[in-house]
């Protein structure tokens, strides 16, 4: 799973979540809540990736993420090691 | 075929405050827009000085109780994440105040939000078993957080709920439940005053909880289900109204995608009436699934005797469970006793002033081993709310033993 794939069901779910956000010129060095997501729309997006990618990742990882770059780098390793095992 | 056993009567004291959440929201500079449409609260209960746990717990069930329930009640459950004292539970004085027999067992359970549901299940599975009726309450009261965002969800209330073998209310499928438990560092209570959490964390933990339970309620069925015609309704634990929303397409996209426009249309007749009431209550952490029920038949007039309801119950930490029950075949003369609109209706208005003023004085006292309750102050309330109609007060503590009196 490549993380061009992953960045783009990202967007897709941001777009989905939060009203008038383009993904096409999403900014993804900024936070998602800079972005206009409420803490719900946060929920939303990481939930509806994690289940389109079949990946989870640790809860207590999420917290410590700053931007959306930071979340497709995080699901990215995610896939991988679950690849590799 | 056994008996069945659920939901005979459920009460609900919403306190006797209530503060304009808009209001609230204004003083701190939120945003009303998001308290609208994403908390969906218009109003919270708020603990006059003289009220705390036990007493909300204790003037939710006394005018539900008759001479009757009370002889008949051998199981008395509070569950709460405000306990007053940790070694004496708040079941105690209850049982006290309430008059029941001493022929009974009594005990406080915690799981933060899923106590109340945890009590509910352990009770109908003991009545189902004896016959006896049984008692759970849950009592809750936030903390102060005075501009923390999370202040705009918080509230105080109790609910009471009697068990039995009569279940006018909610007829409870128990052989039909899903569970998930997993350890989270959600919410925390770690000392007398301190109520901290990750709220994002919190809400993830909401969410895989959710599909998690549902998942297992499904797998213990003879045959799958399509979510949408099972269910009546359903009820999901309301920290906060907009979170069902995002609950209800979690749940039906666990058997297929669905748009959040499709999502939301559904949402509007599943799920909205349940938020009616809770609404106007704040934070009711784990009696919200309890007032949903309520907000739901007194607000779903097509809803019929026999129709199933879903309830997912979620208690940070974590524990989460999925049930579901019927409507009863008098749930609407129930509804109409408990009159929680007219209880609601009739608590006092606040400003944001008297709300803080109400916190101060309960964060004041809180350790403190020898205290005296005043009941000066929100323009004479005591006189004429109180004086001479035997609710239940909490007077104060002497040697950290706390007093307790009828108004």
């Amino acid at each position: 799973m490549d993380k061009a794939h992953i960045k783009n069901v990202v967007l897709k779910h941001l777009g989905d979540s939060v009203e008038g956000l383009d993904p096409a010129t999403v900014d993804t060095s900024l936070s998602m809540k800079d972005l206009g997501a409420n803490s719900l729309d946060i929920v939303e997006v990481v939930s509806s990736s994690m289940r389109e990618l079949k990946v989870k990742i640790p809860r207590s990882e999420l917290a410590k993420l700053t931007n959306v770059d930071e979340l497709v780098d995080l699901l990215h390793e995610v896939a991988a090691a679950k690849l590799a095992s | 075929m056994s008996a069945p056993v659920g939901i005979e009567k459920i009460r609900v004291e919403p306190t006797t405050l209530a503060l304009d959440m808009r209001a609230l929201c204004e003083a701190r500079g939120g945003s009303v827009d998001e308290l609208r449409d994403v908390m969906m609260i218009s109003e919270r209960g708020v603990c006059a000085p003289w009220e705390d746990p036990v007493t909300m717990a204790v003037n939710a069930a006394v005018p539900m109780l008759t001479d009757e329930d009370r002889r008949s009640i051998e199981l008395l459950l509070v569950s709460t994440e405000s306990g007053v004292d940790s070694e004496k539970p708040i079941s105690a004085w209850a049982h006290r105040y309430l008059g029941l027999s001493p022929r009974c067992r009594n005990l406080e359970l915690k799981h933060a939000c899923y106590a109340g549901t945890a009590g509910l299940k352990l009770a109908a599975e003991w009545a189902r078993a004896t016959g006896k009726k049984a008692l759970v309450i849950n009592t809750d009261r936030s903390r102060m957080h005075f501009g923390k965002p999370y202040e705009l969800v918080m509230g105080a209330n109790a609910t009471a709920v009697l068990v039995s073998r009569q279940p006018r209310i909610f007829e409870l499928e128990l052989e039909r439940y899903g569970l998930f438990s997993h350890e989270v560092d959600d919410l925390t209570r770690p000392t007398s005053r301190v109520e901290t959490g990750n709220s994002e964390t919190s809400l993830l933990s909401y969410m895989e909880s959710l599909t998690g339970a549902l998942e297992d309620y499904c797998a213990r069925l003879p045959e799958p289900i399509d979510y949408d015609r099972y269910f009546a309704r359903n009820i999901y634990h309301i920290p906060f109204g907009g979170i069902t929303l995002n609950a209800h397409r979690a749940a039906l996209r666990v058997f297929g995608d669905v748009s959040k426009a499709e999502a939301r249309a559904r949402w509007e007749v599943k799920t909205s009436p349940s938020l009616r009431y809770p609404a106007r209550m704040g934070g009711c952490y784990g009696s919200s699934t309890f007032i949903a029920l309520l907000s739901l038949i007194d607000h779903a007039p097509e809803l019929r005797a026999g129709d199933r309801v879903g309830v997912f119950s979620y208690g940070s930490g974590s524990c989460a469970e999925f049930y579901s029950g019927r409507v009863g075949h008098d749930a609407r003369a129930a509804a109409r006793e408990a009159d929680t609109g007219g209880v609601l209706d009739a608590r006092k208005r606040i400003t944001v002033r008297q709300y803080e003023e109400c916190e101060r004085e309960h964060q004041a006292y809180i350790d403190d081993g020898d205290y005296r309750v005043s009941r000066d102050g929100l323009d004479g309330w005591y006189d004429e709310r109180y004086r001479g109609r035997r609710r239940l007060v909490f007077v104060g503590c002497e040697d950290h033993f706390r007093r307790y009196e009828w108004s």
